[in-house]
């Protein structure tokens, strides 16, 4: 999957002005075991073959904090309940909903996901790292209403604090 | 201090997505014909396992917005039926839902 399938979509969706933005593209996955290593031989080799090693890193999430990954976060529990809305009857038919639903997906929710990610880096990083938390609620919903709807928002003075003395080690 | 912005970083997961769910519920008007569960049994519902990846939504420098979807994948194989039935003639497409395993995840296709 991820070299037959996930690298090429990767190359080919990901929007050629943005190609150049950044230093490298990370690719983030759980700790799954069924998950291929980030130094995975094979993986690297066809990455080498294409030149894109220095490129395209995969790396590894937390341990047990799902919360930081998007698709866990919200994302599928939203393309699932989209999906008990229908009634599909076989396999085929579950796949061409999910599909349409994926492909409906409106855009601003997704990036409220992804603002959900960093209100969830605060509270990991308010609980010492741990994962028994409380999500905060910040009104996206209103905030984006009005337009004020923040790209990043700030990191919690007091865990900001210890992170600036880190930097200046 | 400010986090990341993130548009450098793609999400990747899995996830089993259900036909329906055990113990659900409807209300009906009055002669509306309630709808039909199509499996037998909670412990067979059928489901088929995704791969999803996805980035951050971002303007773009011509001003038009990307949504971020890389794709979504299903994980299995489609064949065909040898056997004919009652329900479907010889040779109808299908699909087998599997589970991943660390060679199927990395496998190239």
């Amino acid at each position: 999957m991820m070299i037959g399938d996930v690298l090429p979509v990767i190359l080919n969706e990901f929007p050629h002005s943005e190609h150049n933005r950044f230093a490298e593209i990370i690719t983030q996955q759980d700790g799954a075991p069924t998950h291929i290593n980030p130094g995975d031989h094979e993986w690297m080799e066809t990455l080498t073959e294409m030149g894109l090693d220095e490129k395209i890193r995969l790396i590894t999430q937390p341990a047990n904090s799902p919360d930081l990954n998007i698709n866990d976060l919200g994302f599928f529990n939203a393309l699932q309940s989209m999906c008990y809305c229908t009634t599909p009857s076989n396999e085929l038919e579950l796949i061409e909903m999910v599909e349409q639903n994926y492909k409906d997906y409106p855009c601003n929710k997704i990036n409220q996901i992804w603002v959900t990610t960093q209100t969830a880096f605060n509270n990991v990083l308010d609980n010492f790292g741990g994962n028994k938390y409380k999500m905060t609620h910040m009104g996206k919903e209103k905030l984006e209403k009005q337009g004020r709807l923040p790209r990043v928002i700030e990191v919690n003075p007091f865990a900001s604090y210890f992170l600036e003395g880190f930097r200046e080690d | 201090m400010k986090h990341p912005h993130m548009e450098n970083e793609i999400h990747v997961d899995e996830k089993w997505f259900f036909v329906c769910r055990d113990g659900e519920s409807h209300m009906l008007v009055s002669d509306e014909i309630p709808p039909e569960r199509v499996v037998k049994h909670k412990s067979h519902i059928t489901k088929v396992m995704f791969l999803c990846a996805q980035a951050r939504p971002r303007k773009l420098t011509n001003n038009t917005w990307w949504d971020g979807k890389i794709g979504i994948w299903p994980i299995g194989c489609y064949r065909r039926a040898e056997r004919g039935s009652v329900n479907r003639p010889r040779g109808t497409l299908l699909f087998e839902p599997e589970t991943i395993n660390m060679d199927k995840c990395r496998s190239i296709r």
